[in-house]
């Protein structure tokens, strides 16, 4: 009996440890032969090298495209913040006809496939007379990263005692005062974490900005430019820095999640 | 009369509140939806697009193409990709989800996170890795070769259908994962000792305790894995063949760029959009009509 | 006795369809401890909320001191409110919560730092002063959240169950020093629960609340030596109800109270009453048991059931109309009665009381 138990975890164990392989291997590969000297992936790997970091950044076209990709990211976060902060104040405080038609239209963007925002805004910006350019790819990033924003500082919101709003106003606070003194120290860490994990996917988009981004080109878009000809080990090094940076975001999100709890 | 202006004022500071989100939401998200639909039903000229309403892009969607199969068995095929990565990436999260919700005490929530991280980890990284390793040139190729189980590269590992999947499966399991795990986590332990104590086995409790419990999550995770893959134009482009790259979604993509038929696009954009919201609101309901331990819980009531 | 501290003049207010207050008159003296008692969803929280400003009413007016304060919003109020969940500012101190309203008052910070410090002596916090409430337990929360309200000074504070979430004998604990408090400082207060025992210990004056309405108002004692109406009967306290009919005297002898099977004698004062009362309410502890007919009127009945209670014992009698009557007697070693016991109940007639049928 123990042993039938014991052998049935065992093979679950040995089940879900190969998921999580199946998960890391790949990315462990990309990191590991970013430092593969050679052109070609192949096994075993030819010893050590900085060769591909120093080819990535004599990539001038790369490193433009980051730069735009890190504008891009910081402009869209802020519009989302400002305009998303607000959006889930008004959905936590308020009941208002339309509210639950509203949550659902914020998220569409991340429940729909990101062709269809894509096309669906670019079709409409010609109409209106912006062309595909920094942006169009600023309007369609910032909209899509509220589906981010607005749901976790929502989701603190309705954490938060509701009556703490009220005890501010009883005790003399204006509505203003109440926000800046009592809430807004309260969500602090959410908006953080939701600007910090809305820089990464920003960083990282593909389907809305290919459609909206003309000649302005951005770091993954300029990556999956280069996939397409043929490889080059360079992909290798630039991801395995993006990769260092997005974990180093989420760990520093979850880690302020943690605390705000 | 006081009481008119006290609450128009709350409702004045309501209103400039919502908006210029809603504003923003309106012009720059609802407004495209529809005019893209209003899109679908007109004709592409030489350099302009002509508005006169007619169906003669959803006749062509069933009808013709100027490359390869008819674009709606070019539709059934992606459906048919989609249904393969929902199932893949259903059997690879719930086993781990479920390991992690009961097997695992100490640095559970380490391992949980390890397990969302993929998430949040570049989309073209985790595509371009399938493409060196499956690669003729790529590194299972040469482990193979060095292992001396082949002596010539296997050609088959990429440009199929079966890369896609393998490709898909991998990004799109954390997105699964997250709910599944989510669903067992919020099964109580008692509901589990009370179902022992009732003289369940671990068969039986799993079968009509624990499954049907963590079903929504399930259900959820399946969505998102089949509406994401459905979408999904660059894995197919990356990593599928001669043929298996050309999925729904790069149809589309061909129209607005090569093909230069954006009223078409626009056309085929609709019938995934319509499939997509018409999947959601069945799954939708699925999921609440197995939401059995919300419906128990008892609800706080101001 | 006191001057009016605040007045309720005919407020109403509805929910929707639901209505919650139902033109409802009520005022509290300044220094008076008043509760409203009642069930949940009799109204009294959003009668309180009314006060605070957090719901307006759609009908009549609300005055303290004899202005009406209906125009002013809940931040420039001269009311505070302890909140049922303490409402603490999580990312405060517990000094930083304190300080709160004299900060947003703009009071100067050597006024600030004395009235701080009077507020936490007052309420023994020196040693927590520092804590982020989270790390506080229900009952210090409890008292950091009266402090935070107390060091304002407001003319009426307003408590929303402020004891719920404590154990029973905290609770007791902090029913006494909180009316200490109160007394001490000479504090207008409106306080509502829907626990009797604690309304009893903590009032001057209750306000029993069902529906919307007041039920019947007054001190402790009079509502339970004088329930108005079986709601406030049964609500402040246990009884027992007979029902039957009044038969006047109609030359100066004892009422009766006419049963199905048997005639009650009742007080004189029940002239004041009219013919549509057909209700006797007795309390549990006002009857004796008796094994032999006393002289004067008895009840007879079987015993059906006895619980010990601690200090009590509660004895079920099955009465010959088929009523069940509930008797307290002090608990003893040895109780005298035993179940199947064939037994007479009595009762001075004037612990009893005559209560309108119509007003259920």
């Amino acid at each position: 009996m123990f042993s039938r138990i014991s052998f049935s975890n065992w093979i679950l164990a040995f089940i879900a440890f190969s998921v999580l392989a199946f998960l890391y291997l790949p990315i462990i590969v990309v990191v590991l032969y970013s430092f593969n000297p050679d052109t070609v992936n192949s096994f075993p790997m030819n010893g050590f090298s900085l060769k591909w970091y120093q080819v990535m950044f004599e990539n001038e076209a790369l490193i433009a495209s980051l730069g735009h990709s890190v504008a891009v990211a910081l402009i869209s976060t802020s519009i989302a913040t400002l305009l998303g902060v607000p959006l889930a104040f008004a959905m936590n405080r308020y009941a208002f006809p339309g509210k639950r038609l509203l949550e659902r239209v914020v998220l569409l963007p991340l429940i729909l496939p990101g062709i269809l925002t894509g096309i669906a805004m670019l079709t409409f910006f010609q109409m209106l007379g912006i062309p595909q350019s920094m942006l169009a790819v600023v309007i369609g990033h910032s909209t899509f990263l509220m589906a981010i924003m607005m749901p976790q500082v929502y989701a603190q919101l309705k954490r938060l005692d509701s009556s703490i709003q009220e005890a501010a106003l009883d005790l003399g606070a204006s509505g203003i005062q109440a926000f800046f003194y009592v809430i807004f120290p309260n969500i602090r860490t959410a908006i953080f974490g939701a600007a910090l994990l809305s820089f990464t996917l920003s960083l990282d988009e593909i389907p809305v900005t290919y459609f909206l981004n003309g000649v302005f080109s951005t770091l993954p878009i300029q990556i999956w430019g280069m996939t397409r000809n043929g490889i080059t080990p360079q992909v290798n090094a630039i991801s395995t820095l993006i990769f260092a940076f997005s974990l180093t975001a989420i760990l520093i999100s979850a880690w302020l999640g943690r605390k705000g709890e | 009369m006081r009481q008119g202006n006290r609450q128009g004022r709350s409702r004045f500071v309501l209103l400039g509140i919502l908006a210029p989100a809603v504003i923003w939401l309106v012009l720059f998200l609802i407004l495209p939806y529809f005019n893209l639909f209003s899109f679908s039903f007109w004709q592409n000229d030489v350099f302009t697009v002509r508005h006169e309403f007619n169906l003669l892009n959803y006749a062509k969607f069933f009808t013709e193409s100027q490359t390869g199969a008819a674009p709606y068995l070019v539709l059934l095929d992606t459906l048919k990709l989609a249904c393969w990565v929902t199932v893949c990436t259903l059997l690879l999260s719930f086993p781990l989800a479920y390991f992690i919700r009961f097997k695992v005490t100490r640095y559970k929530q380490a391992l949980y996170m390890l397990v969302i991280i993929p998430l949040w980890v570049s989309y073209i990284m985790r595509a371009y890795s399938w493409k060196i390793i499956l690669g003729t040139n790529g590194i299972l190729n040469s482990f193979l070769l060095w292992l001396g189980i082949v002596d010539t590269p296997v050609s088959f590992f990429l440009y199929s259908d079966v890369s896609v999947i393998i490709g898909m499966t991998h990004i799109y399991t954390p997105f699964v994962l997250m709910p599944v795990y989510t669903a067992l986590e919020q099964i109580p332990q008692n509901l589990i000792e009370a179902s022992n104590d009732l003289g369940g086995n671990r068969l039986r409790t799993f079968l009509h305790v624990v499954f049907p419990l963590a079903l929504p999550g399930i259900i959820t995770g399946g969505t998102y894995a089949f509406v994401l893959s459905m979408g999904d134009f660059l894995a197919p482009s990356l990593l599928g063949g001669p043929t298996s790259s050309t999925k729904i979604a790069n149809i589309v993509q061909q129209q607005f760029g090569t093909s230069n038929n954006w009223p078409y696009g626009a056309a085929i954009g609709i019938v995934i959009l319509v499939l997509v919201l018409g999947l959601l609101e069945v799954t939708g309901r699925l999921e609440r009509h197995f939401s059995k331990l919300e419906s128990t819980s008892p609800r706080t009531l101001r | 006795m006191n001057d009016i501290m605040v007045e309720i003049r005919n407020v109403s207010k509805s929910f929707g369809k639901t209505s919650v207050v139902n033109d409802l008159n009520l005022s509290v003296h300044s220094g008076e401890f008043l509760t409203l008692l009642g069930p949940s969803g009799c109204g009294k929280t959003t009668l309180l909320r009314m006060i605070a400003g957090f719901e307006y009413p759609d009908k009549g007016d609300i005055l303290i001191q004899g202005k009406s304060i209906l125009s002013i919003p809940p931040n420039r109020r001269e009311v505070n409110t302890v909140f049922q969940s303490y409402a603490l500012f999580p990312h405060l101190t517990v000094r930083e919560n304190i300080a709160f309203g004299l900060k947003m008052k703009k009071v100067p910070r050597e006024a600030m730092d004395r009235r701080v410090d009077a507020a936490i002596e007052l309420t023994q916090l020196e040693s927590l002063a520092l804590r982020k409430p989270a790390k506080l337990s229900g009952g210090q929360q409890q008292r950091v959240a009266i402090a935070r309200s107390l060091v304002n000074e407001p003319k009426v504070l307003l408590l929303d169950e402020p004891l719920g979430a404590l154990d029973l004998q905290l609770r007791r604990q902090m029913q006494i020093s909180l009316r200490r408090l109160q007394r001490r400082l000479g504090m207008t207060c409106v306080y509502v629960t829907h626990d009797q025992e604690e309304a009893m210990t903590l009032s001057d004056r209750i306000a029993i609340m069902n529906a919307g309405r007041i039920e019947q108002l007054g001190t402790p004692a009079e509502i339970y030596g004088t329930p108005a109406t079986p709601f406030a009967a049964r609500f402040l306290g246990d009884t027992n109800f007979l029902s039957g009919t009044l038969q006047r005297a109609a030359d100066g002898t004892m009422n009766r109270f006419i049963t199905a099977t048997s005639e009650i004698p009742l007080p004189t004062n029940v002239e004041l009453l009219k013919e549509k009362y057909q209700s006797l309410s007795i309390r549990p502890e006002y009857i004796s048991l008796h094994h032999e007919k006393p002289t004067d009127f008895a009840l007879q009945g079987k015993i059906i059931e006895e619980n010990f209670l601690g200090l009590f014992s509660r004895i079920t009698v099955s009465l010959a109309s088929g009523e069940h009557l509930f008797v307290l007697i002090p608990s003893s070693a040895k109780s005298p009665y035993t179940v199947g016991d064939n037994i007479f109940a009595t009762w001075d007639p004037a612990q009893a009381h005559l209560i309108g049928m119509d007003n259920i």
